[in-house]
């Protein structure tokens, strides 16, 4: 079992129609991360974000990323989780 | 530093018989869940679905034919589709003459080719297909349509009461209806709708014309899964194939959580939707693993009431809420803790008692879509859950709640 982040690049650049550059990631004080999880069935690949705010308990991060293991190492499904890491931010930031 | 709850559930991983928490992260509070029979979602692409048996459903909204946000875990009553031909519409269905029935056309909801034309010859205007099944009280007939050269579909149904309903297929309305208890249409996908009427009655022959009944009309709509259940509202498909089928009901519940639930005081909080405003007892709870000592909260016998109760022998508080519509996604927290109880709803503090014990010390150790005991289901669609083991502050249920 091996487990590692290897970009933080993952939700790029957007821009508008003029070519300019109007946000990076789309949500204020929000770090996005991608994950790669490496579990009995293989190799899973998770987009994923996290607050950034210095009053932010970094194990809510580490909550999801062994949340995305532990299913997929049981032989579970995981779905949206653009909506997971929302909902977790949402919990750090309150 | 921010407050961290105990439990933390956010529908995105499962598998049969299986729903996992975010918090804790040793899985402790992973959901036992059950349905002994399969179902029918809509998935991430919008598609309509089979989920096998005791996988739990996320089920994802569709704004304009679109998925759009998050899923929420579909839990539903269970119901049994009395037609015994869902969408084999050239068997057990009877087709006149001056009807003609093609299947295999166009991309259906479902993703295949299960799509049947059903197309008039319009030298009547009761020209229908139709199919027999004996029901008796409240239940609820619905099918998906489009439409084709012509613009209306009608349901019908007769022997006891004749009940009619025509809906618009172009404008997405209800075109009109008698003897009905209610009609509903909503929009799909594509121009997909379902239509739905239901009725009080004991009946024993349903129609589906490709028209306003009693108005001849030459042309055609698409139609699919049909559907005939108990109840005053349309469930999720259920597929029969030459025979009625039952969708059990779906359950979820942990035990064992005395270390991660405190029983002398804290916070639950839920965001969910009620499927249907029918008065009926949904419960979500903390508990004992029965009744007798319980934190919950839910819809009651009152339209749109949302309430919240803290009972450990006798009702410590019972605090409520009327919602505008609760088939609307609400933010609802409540909080316990001795002579300080109080339900939040979408941001605003709607109820408090301020008289009242909790329980002692690892009282509490069960979280369950029910009422503490496995009845009063949460039938509901659920977005996220969780518990906190101390009664969270004002500003801190502000901010929790608010939509």
């Amino acid at each position: 079992m091996a487990n590692e982040i290897y970009s933080n690049t993952w939700w790029g650049d957007a821009y508008n129609t003029a070519g300019t550059l109007v946000q990076n990631p789309p949500l204020p004080n929000i770090e996005a991360y991608k994950l790669r999880v490496i579990g009995d069935g293989g190799i899973y690949e998770v987009n994923t974000c996290m607050a950034n705010l210095a009053s932010i308990n970094p194990l809510l991060f580490d909550s999801q990323f062994i949340y995305v293991d532990r299913v997929v190492s049981d032989g579970g499904v995981i779905e949206n989780t653009y909506c997971l890491a929302l909902n977790i931010n949402e919990i750090a930031n309150l | 530093m921010a407050t961290i709850p105990s439990i933390a559930f956010i529908p995105s991983g499962y598998k049969a018989g299986k729903l996992y928490s975010v918090l804790p992260t040793n899985g402790t509070a992973d959901f036992d869940f059950s349905r002994n029979t399969t179902a029918t979602r809509t998935n991430k692409d919008g598609l309509i679905e089979a989920v096998t048996v005791n996988t739990p459903r996320l089920d994802y909204p569709l704004i304009n034919g679109v998925v759009n946000g998050c899923p929420s875990l579909l839990l539903e009553p269970q119901s049994t589709n009395n037609l015994v031909q869902s969408n084999q519409f050239n068997t057990s269905w009877g087709v006149p003459n001056g009807l003609t029935l093609n299947g295999n056309q166009l991309s259906s909801l479902s993703g295949g080719l299960d799509v049947w034309k059903l197309e008039s010859d319009g030298t009547s205007g009761f020209l229908a297909i139709n199919q027999s099944a004996s029901v008796t009280g409240t239940n609820t007939f619905s099918i998906y349509a489009k439409a084709g050269t012509n613009r209306y579909v009608s349901l019908r149904g007769l022997s006891g009461l004749d009940v009619r309903a025509q809906f618009d297929l172009i404008n997405g309305e209800v075109y009109g209806s008698s003897n009905a208890v209610s009609t509903k249409i909503n929009h799909i996908k594509d121009g997909w709708y379902r239509c739905t009427v239901t009725f009080d009655a004991s009946n024993s022959l349903f129609y589906i014309y490709p028209m306003i009944q009693g108005v001849a009309d030459a042309g055609s709509i698409y139609i699919q899964y049909s559907q005939l259940e108990a109840g005053s509202y349309a469930t999720s498909y259920i597929p029969t194939e030459g025979s009625t089928t039952t969708r059990l009901k779906d359950e979820g519940s942990k035990t064992g959580l005395s270390a991660d639930i405190n029983s002398v005081e804290g916070t639950l909080f839920v965001e969910m939707s009620a499927l249907v405003d029918d008065l009926s007892e949904r419960r979500l709870s903390l508990s004992d693993s029965t009744s007798s000592n319980v934190v919950r909260v839910g819809y009651t016998n009152i339209s749109n009431r949302i309430i919240a109760v803290v009972f450990n022998g006798s009702n410590q508080a019972v605090m409520t809420y009327t919602s505008s519509d609760i088939t609307v996604k609400s933010k609802i927290a409540v909080k316990y803790k001795e002579n300080d109880f109080a339900l939040w709803v979408d941001g605003v503090e709607r109820a408090i008692d301020s008289i009242g014990t909790t329980f002692s010390e690892n009282t509490l150790n069960r979280i369950g879509f029910d009422g503490g005991s496995g009845v009063s289901n949460s039938f509901n669609k659920t977005n996220q859950l969780q518990v906190f083991k101390t009664a969270l502050t004002d500003a801190e249920l502000a901010v929790l709640t608010t939509i």
